[in-house]
């Protein structure tokens, strides 16, 4: 439908009275990488789910591919799906069946022909090969997220539909997912991936949807959602100790505790002025961090 | 119908319960008492108390062939018209923990959503899924029953002359068991949608023992015996009520449940 690979149209979902989605109009391009942002609850998953064919919509439609994707499908949506890979927030794996039988039953359900050296290649690249003979349940959480990841690259999809695939991810995997990504992208694959971490809106070149109580808050680029919160909470950690109740500008002073400090700024746009003031001030500033928990309060505002 | 996904998600579901003890269990657990300890224990009560149940079975009124005693008269009655039912059990509670892993235990683990993303249609799901519970539940039961007609031959064959088992009774059991046990994997599918986890499964599904607990009452009581004609009637039933049941199954699977 006009060359979206994903189009919904005032999609709502509730469960029995329960709201979980409202209204919710989407499109997604060929190549496009589409970032959900949103807090716990805020319906993120949900999308990704009714995307990705697992639930229905209580109203609205959802194109993929150009075709609805119902509960009870035939050979023609069968087709679709092999063009479409979700990663949920449950790794979803069987755990008492080995990484390799886990990975082969998904390759042969996608009709992937001698998975085996693919399916090889991807373990590698997450430093996970030598694992492949290992039952799932004696993974760590990273690792059964890591797997869960190469299970969605498997069928080199269209659309990669991940919902928080970072999360119990080392710095280095992550790392390896966002080139992974960015390169799909690339390649002409769309992708809409959920997070709550706000330190995910520069890892990739995206289109933002900041969602809250199942609602389409902002749309957007990672400059423009940011600087729109207003009043944010930033905790700076310096080497030495600084009076920062004398450093003024357009911030307040929280909370100090030793060489910690948390000050309220009016907008995310305040933040580098800050650090350059702290560092006048002849504050070495160790850490910057968004304390996420407000953000993310802000977002369900 | 892709006869490979049915294939793999068979040969998936089957790998996964006979790779946990708390399935293969109960499955081997139960079987193995059926099959070992019944028929000694048979042997053992009607060598010291058989002739008194009998009597009390059967009355004095009944006669007795010439040269059977009645403590041997009543162990071909416990062995075919008593176990016999039991084990008609055995294809129940076998289909019953296989399925409820297969279908509830997606759900739990929630290893379904993965599932229902593929390629693989509801078909094709139900296919393998059934074939996961069918084959072993089935086969487990012609174990048992091969092992249960050994044993009591091997320790009855000298009093009687000649093998109890096999007899037609029991053929027929056999040929009842696929469909005792396809009923259950379709009321496992039709239950694990409208339940939590795979014990609430388990638990629901389980209920189709008790009509089949009735039948000893009843063979006891001498309102039926387990004749032919009991069991071809049996088999008819069960084909039509799998076939309903199944139908229903496939008719009202509806994957958003199991998400």
């Amino acid at each position: 439908m006009y060359g979206d690979v994903v189009r919904a149209l005032s999609v709502s979902k509730y469960f029995g009275s329960t709201k979980a989605l409202s209204s919710i109009s989407l499109r997604v391009k060929k190549g496009e990488f589409v970032l959900l942002l949103g807090p716990n609850g805020a319906g993120k998953s949900t999308l990704l789910k009714l995307v990705a064919g697992l639930y229905r919509p209580t109203s609205g439609r959802i194109f993929v591919l150009g075709s609805e994707l119902h509960n009870n499908f035939g050979t023609k949506e069968a087709e679709i799906r092999k063009r479409i890979s979700f990663a949920g927030e449950n790794y979803a794996l069987y755990d008492h069946i080995t990484v390799m039988d886990n990975l082969l039953f998904f390759a042969k359900l996608y009709d992937i022909p001698d998975p085996s050296e693919r399916i090889n290649a991807l373990l590698g690249d997450f430093g996970i090969e030598d694992l492949k003979h290992r039952r799932v349940e004696e993974l760590s959480r990273g690792t059964k997220q890591k797997v869960a990841i190469c299970r969605a690259l498997l069928n080199d999809s269209d659309i990669l539909l991940l919902d928080e695939p970072s999360a119990f991810l080392d710095p280095a995997a992550s790392e390896l997912l966002r080139a992974k990504l960015e390169r799909l992208v690339r390649e002409g694959k769309s992708i809409i991936y959920a997070t709550q971490r706000i330190d995910e809106l520069f890892n990739f070149k995206s289109n933002i949807l900041l969602i809250s109580r199942g609602r389409i808050k902002m749309k957007g680029s990672a400059n423009s959602i940011l600087s729109s919160i207003r009043n944010v909470d930033v905790e700076i950690t310096t080497l030495n100790s600084v009076d920062a109740g004398a450093i003024k500008g357009n911030w307040t002073l929280k909370k100090s505790s030793g060489n910690s400090f948390v000050f309220q700024v009016k907008s995310v746009s305040t933040i580098p002025e800050l650090i350059s003031s702290i560092a006048a001030s002849g504050g070495k500033i160790l850490s910057v961090n968004y304390l996420k928990e407000n953000i993310i309060e802000m977002m369900a505002d | 119908m892709n006869a490979d996904h049915v294939y793999a998600i068979a040969m998936k579901d089957m790998k996964e319960a006979f790779s946990s003890i708390s399935i293969y269990g109960p499955m081997l657990g139960i079987p193995l008492f059926f099959a070992v300890v019944l028929p000694v224990f048979t042997v053992y009560i009607s060598s010291y108390g058989g002739a008194a149940i009998a009597a009390r079975l059967f009355g004095t009124a009944v006669a007795v062939p010439a040269g059977i005693g009645k403590n041997l008269l009543f162990i071909k009655f416990f062995a075919i018209n008593i176990l016999g039912p039991i084990f008609l059990t055995m294809p129940i509670i076998t289909a019953s923990v296989i399925a409820a892993d297969s279908f509830s235990g997606e759900k739990e683990r929630k290893t379904a959503e993965s599932l229902f993303v593929t390629p693989a249609t509801n078909i094709e799901l139900l296919m393998g899924k059934i074939l996961a519970s069918l084959i072993p539940a089935f086969l487990l039961t012609v174990v048992v029953f091969v092992l249960y007609a050994g044993i009591t031959n091997y320790f009855t064959i000298a009093k009687f002359g000649a093998a109890l088992f096999p007899n037609t009774s029991w053929y027929m059991m056999l040929v009842n068991a696929p469909f005792l046990a396809l009923t259950t994997i379709g009321t496992v599918v039709l239950v694990s949608a409208r339940v939590r986890g795979v014990k609430e499964s388990q638990q629901i599904s389980a209920l189709l023992v008790l009509p089949i607990l009735i039948i000893p009452f009843v063979s006891v009581f001498t309102v039926t015996s387990l004749s032919f004609m009991f069991l071809l009637y049996m088999l008819i039933f069960l084909l039509a009520t799998s076939a309903l049941v199944l139908y229903l199954s496939i008719r009202f699977f509806d994957r958003e449940r199991f998400i």
